[in-house]
């Protein structure tokens, strides 16, 4: 079996490394070419997540797949993000790198880099402790789904997601600046 | 990580703010290091401005995640006529593509250049339309052509350039292990490339290894010609367009690119000295240990370039056997080769002034041509005036970076000027860069605190030195930049103020305020701590405060506006006013404020701890001189645990409030437990620092001065002399000397030798004049002293003079209480010059100043009114004289003890009034002969008061004696008294006349 895109990351029964790829392919393409568009100052990548569950995941209706889904679209949004960076970085690094010394822009996305890689690192961390917390950061943060979907994917109580939230960002505030 | 902590940050999470600490305290009572993760934790969850704060989509728009596509997605698409058939190579600045135009007759392949970093607006199209028209008509062997150019549907430049079927001009020369002659002569092919295209108005800009191929007929062909200035917007004639997108490889950059001057054909001439520089020695000239891009850019601008020979050697990979090898020639014959003329050549195209370089390509050819053929080159004779030139340039550099590790510091910092206009923008946007400043602020801020004169005496004499240089530094080189600029001179100011600088303190953070409010606008936070600091440097200096005080109000206004977690300025705001409200004697203010700022402060909990210890000495400051002082105590003790646990056991604050509080402790009647405390300190500190240290000097300093205050005159006065006797030596400041002196004249005057406090009083002033100027409140203190001395000595008009000097500045500057301290003064000495009216005008607006700022019953205004009284008396206004003894008698019992000797005193001057009035009583005589008795029993010493008051008792008993014979006791008292009176220096002049009225002297 190919490995996994994240070695720490659940691996959903019901939906197979195909979709996976699919669903990342699906994602990378239409977040690069709705921001390379500039008809956006951000990208919503709330939209982008429902939509790729209502091209790949609808197949499934019980709740404990579209939970599975939203757990593969977070882990997928996250690696679009978290390869970008890395590709990011790893351009800037090398002396022999063409840099515009005007734009500040590509200084700060290298900045913004580094974070976003620290931050993946932070989240495996916390993944091996406690699954459910970074559970919960993968979908609230990467896949933006709200609290209450949240809690009704997972059968808990809104304020129990909200404060678990909480929990999990001091976590990994604290790890990223270490 | 473990699973209870997440636990107990899910229940700390659910109680309520003000709640939290006292529940992780409850919690954690046996884990302490628990409670220190779980406030960190707290502290974290209060951060609301991280990555995960933000929606994952800015997050994606801000890497740029649609910036470029996937470069494969590309191939087999059409970009204008061509259609793309393979990916070449792909880095920041774009992608290269093979294409092939195949709708024509011909089949032509290029490599079809994406620009992709760069977009063109506006008059840049035709701009890029025009230069590629001039390029596509360059015709030479060496130059890999221009073919035609366009923009894509996303505005996107391209270009299609002659394609080459070569190898990069090192990798060829280094697989055909190319000797140097023949590596030269591959260099002078490209030269006369350069050369063509110079003549044709057109520079490179950007000629590096990867820009030269070589193809397989062994022609070298130069890439790229002229497309760094073809994506240049703006009007291509000024240099001002090099200063927005300006494409550049970083290690084959020149320094007037990396500083965004105007671009000469010198500027291709150092490109190809460092192609030379690699082609004979196998290293980049630059970045050879630099990793990060900004150390590699300072490379090039600051040093230079290593000789070739040492080069070779320096690095291990390749090594310098491979790289000779690849040459054909042992290690040594190379260094030789490279140690000779080829030294000179490179040397003269690398200088850093792009005037010092040979002047054309073609200059520089010859040279390497008469290399060739064994002729003298041009380079090595200049080279011998450039270098004793550069020698001195250099030198004067040197002088600045041979500085303490300190300056080093502040030299980096300040450095950065060299770089770029646009560089330095970027590196002070980055995040890392700014975290780095603050990082640096705050160190150097804690470094010189430590180091501070007030706490060490000045034992750090080159620190104001550095200081000085550094601020200089600033101003000379930081010009362009308002921002840095007003930041470093804000940490500047703050080091005067740690240093007791305040004139330059206040002269640099003025400074820096002007400039961050036009930088950073004159509400931000940048220019609010410069206020901050301003208030507090103020305060130090004892400065006028009203042009401070309104900015205060102001961020206290705007920080009460924010939600509760973000008013981080709030509580040093709320203690900086209340400071200046103590300043100015307005303690019920002061005190108000301070109390909240304290309140605040607590409700922080951890992390304000160290807001709070400021806030609990200000507000003891402020206590202190009111009726509840007492309180000091407590606020001193309660500061004095926080800055056991929140500073370093070294560190000089720690010794100093203990100091206040075992002063405090003297001063509020607890004279014996803050002796004892002191002797503990002093003798401790003897022990660990030695005699000779400052801070030992301050300790017993502070012994003696309890040791006063409890009347054991003698040993205070040793102890003074032991305390001035050090300071002379390891005080640099002065302030514990003048302190010593000022407290011996007071000595001296309390055991009666007045004379002998005159030299102490005269040595002060000098000193305080010296050292910080006549308008000091330190000197003006010295000046009161200097008064009183000279008024008890009859030394009137000296005294006068001295008096109305103090009055005069203290008005100008502002300092209420000091104005009304030295109207007081004047009062008594126009008094005792027996002009009474004019005293009791000046005690009259010190009485109202002093009740207004520090309500009725203070006890400063208790000795003008005292005063006052006895210039209504003088006057002849009985009436009023005993109204304002009345007045001062009522500060018993709510403010004094009856038994205060200025109680009694008032009684006795109720008691003169009835005595002038001819209704001596026995009350009367019972008051005038108790503060004689009092007066012989506290201050023997003080004869001419003793005779006065015993004179006056003597004529009331008379009075009230029924019959007519006089009783001759009393008589011979009376005349005792009389005499004595007048054979004093200084007497009032009431005893004085009442005495030469009962000699008969006069009627």
């Amino acid at each position: 079996m190919t490995p996994f895109p994240s070695d720490a990351a659940p691996r959903p029964d019901l939906i197979t490394q195909t979709t996976f790829n699919q669903v990342y392919a699906d994602l990378r393409r239409r977040a690069r070419s709705l921001l390379a568009s500039h008809q956006t100052s951000s990208l919503n990548t709330t939209a982008l997540v429902h939509e790729a569950y209502l091209k790949f995941g609808r197949s499934s209706q019980s709740p404990s797949s579209t939970l599975h889904f939203f757990n593969t679209a977070s882990i997928a949004m996250r690696q679009v993000i978290v390869d970008h960076a890395r590709y990011l970085s790893a351009n800037k690094r090398s002396a022999e790198a063409v840099v515009t010394l005007d734009a500040q822009a590509g200084e700060q996305s290298v900045v913004n880099a580094a974070e976003a890689i620290r931050l993946s690192d932070a989240l495996d961390a916390l993944r091996r402790h406690d699954e459910r917390l970074a559970q919960i950061v993968d979908l609230h943060f990467f896949a933006g789904l709200g609290y209450s979907e949240i809690a009704r994917l997972l059968g808990v109580s809104l304020s129990t997601v909200e404060r678990e939230w909480r929990v999990a960002r001091a976590l990994l505030y604290r790890d990223m600046a270490e | 990580m473990d699973r209870s902590i997440v636990a107990l940050l899910q229940e700390a999470l659910g109680q309520p703010e003000a709640a939290r600490e006292a529940w992780i305290a409850a919690a954690c009572a046996d884990a302490p290091e628990r409670a220190v993760e779980l406030r960190e934790l707290l502290r974290r969850d209060a951060q609301r401005a991280g990555i995960l704060d933000r929606p994952v989509g800015m997050l994606a728009k801000d890497l740029r995640l649609g910036a470029d596509h996937d470069p494969q997605d590309l191939v087999g698409r059409r970009i204008g006529p061509f259609l793309i058939t393979a990916l070449l190579g792909s880095g920041g600045m774009g992608v290269v593509y093979r294409a092939r135009r195949g709708d024509d007759a011909f089949e032509q392949t290029v490599a079809l250049k994406i620009l992709r970093s760069e977009k063109l607006h506006g008059d840049a199209h035709t701009r890029f339309a025009r230069e590629r028209r001039i390029l596509a008509r360059f015709s030479h062997p060496h130059i890999a052509h221009l073919i035609d150019g366009g923009l894509d549907p996303q505005g996107h430049p391209w270009i299609a350039l002659e394609y080459i079927d070569g190898v990069p001009l090192m990798d060829w020369c280094n697989a055909r292990r190319l000797c140097v002659t023949d590596r030269v002569h591959l260099l002078l092919d490209l030269c006369e490339a350069v050369e063509y295209a110079h003549r044709h108005s057109v520079v490179h800009r950007d000629i590096k290894s990867n820009n030269v191929l070589v193809d397989a007929g062994g022609t070298v062909k130069l890439l790229d010609f002229g497309i760094a200035k073809l994506l240049d917007e703006g009007d291509a004639d000024t240099a001002a367009t090099d200063t927005r997108a300006r494409l550049l490889t970083p290690v084959s950059a020149a320094p007037e690119q990396i500083r965004g001057e105007k671009v000469t054909t010198a500027t291709d001439v150092h490109a190809l000295g460092l192609l030379l520089y690699e082609l004979l020695c196998g290293h980049k000239a630059y970045g050879g240990r630099a990793v990060l891009q900004l150390d590699l850019l300072r490379e090039i601008l600051e040093r230079d370039a290593p000789s070739m020979a040492a080069r070779l050697t320096s690095a291990a990979d390749p090594a310098a056997e491979e790289i000779a090898n690849d040459r054909g020639v042992s290690v040594r014959t190379l260094q030789r080769l490279l140690r000779g003329d080829l030294h000179h050549i490179v040397a003269k195209a690398l200088r850093k002034e792009p005037e010092a370089r040979y002047r054309t390509v073609a200059e520089f050819s010859d040279d390497l041509r008469r290399y060739l053929a064994d002729e003298a080159v041009c380079a090595v004779e200049g080279a011998r005036t450039y270098r004793l030139r550069k020698f001195v340039a250099q030198h004067r550099i040197g002088v600045a970076l041979a500085a303490a590790a300190l300056l080093a510091l502040l030299v980096v910092l300040v450095s950065m000027a060299w770089l770029g206009r646009e560089l330095r923008r970027q590196a002070q946007r980055a995040d890392q860069q700014s975290r780095t400043a603050v990082a640096t602020r705050d160190f150097l801020i804690d470094l010189f605190k430590s180091a501070s004169p007030e706490r060490t005496l000045g034992n750090v004499p080159d620190a104001l030195e550095l200081v000085d240089i550094g601020r200089q530094r600033i101003d000379s080189d930081l010009q362009a930049q308002p921002e840095l600029q007003a930041q470093l001179l804000g940490t500047i100011g703050g080091l005067y103020v740690n240093l007791g600088r305040y004139d330059a303190a206040l002269d640099t953070l003025a400074r820096a305020r002007g400039l961050s409010a036009i930088a950073s606008g004159d509400r931000s936070a940048a220019t609010a701590r410069l206020d901050l600091d301003i208030a507090h440097a103020t305060y130090l200096a004892h400065r006028n405060s009203d042009p401070v005080r309104p900015l205060l109000d102001r961020i206290i206004a705007t920080q009460r506006d924010l939600p509760p977690g973000q008013r981080s300025l709030l509580v040093p705001a709320l203690t900086k006013l209340g400071l200046l409200e103590v300043d100015r004697s307005r303690y019920p203010q002061a005190e108000s404020l301070l109390r909240e700022a304290v309140d605040l402060a607590r409700a922080q909990g951890e992390p304000g701890q160290r807001q709070l210890k400021d806030a609990l000495l200000a507000l003891s400051e402020a206590v202190s001189l009111g009726p509840r002082s007492s309180e000091s105590v407590d606020l001193l003790r309660e500061a004095a645990v926080i800055s056991a646990r929140t500073l370093p056991a070294a560190d000089p604050e720690r010794a100093h409030l203990h100091l206040s509080l075992a002063a405090a402790l003297a001063v509020n009647g607890r004279l014996a437990e803050g002796e004892a405390m002191l002797r503990e300190i002093v003798a401790s500190q003897k022990r660990v620092l030695g005699e000779r240290h400052p801070q030992y000097a301050v300790s017993l300093f502070t012994l003696a001065d309890v040791l006063a205050r409890a009347r054991k005159l003698d040993e205070a006065e040793t102890l003074f002399v032991h305390a001035l006797a050090i300071a002379t030596d390891v005080d640099k400041t002065g302030d514990v000397m003048l302190l010593c002196l000022r407290r011996l004249a007071f000595v001296k005057q309390q055991q009666g030798a007045v004379a002998a406090a005159l030299p102490y009083a005269e040595r002060a002033m000098r000193l305080g004049t010296e050292r910080y100027g006549s308008d000091d409140q330190r000197t003006l203190d010295a000046g009161l002293v200097l008064t009183d001395v000279l008024l008890r000595l009859g030394q009137y008009a000296k005294a006068e003079a001295t008096a109305r000097e103090v009055h005069a500045r203290t008005e100008r500057m502002a300092m209420p209480l000091m104005a009304s301290l030295a109207s007081i003064r004047l009062g008594q000495v126009l008094r005792a010059q027996g002009r009474a009216a004019d005293a009791a005008a000046h005690l009259r607006a010190a009485i109202a100043a002093l009740n207004t700022s520090r309500g009725e019953h203070n006890l400063d205004s208790l000795t003008a009114i005292l005063e006052l009284a006895k210039a209504e008396r003088d006057m002849g206004r009985v009436e009023a004289a005993r109204e304002q003894a009345q007045r001062a008698a009522a500060y018993a019992p709510a403010a004094l003890p009856a038994g205060d000797v200025r109680i009694v005193q008032a009684r006795a001057l109720a008691a003169q009034a009835d005595y002038l009035q001819d209704r001596c009583g026995a009350s009367s005589l019972a008051d005038l002969e108790a503060l004689r008795s009092q007066l012989e029993r506290e201050a023997p010493a003080a004869r001419e008061a003793i005779a006065g008051a015993a004179l006056i008792a003597g004529l009331c008993r008379r009075r009230m004696q029924p019959g007519t014979t006089p009783d001759a006791r009393n008589e011979a008292l009376i005349r005792d008294s009389a005499q004595a009176t007048l054979q004093a220096a200084a007497t009032d002049p009431f005893y004085r006349a009442a005495a030469r009225k009962a000699l008969g002297m006069e009627r």
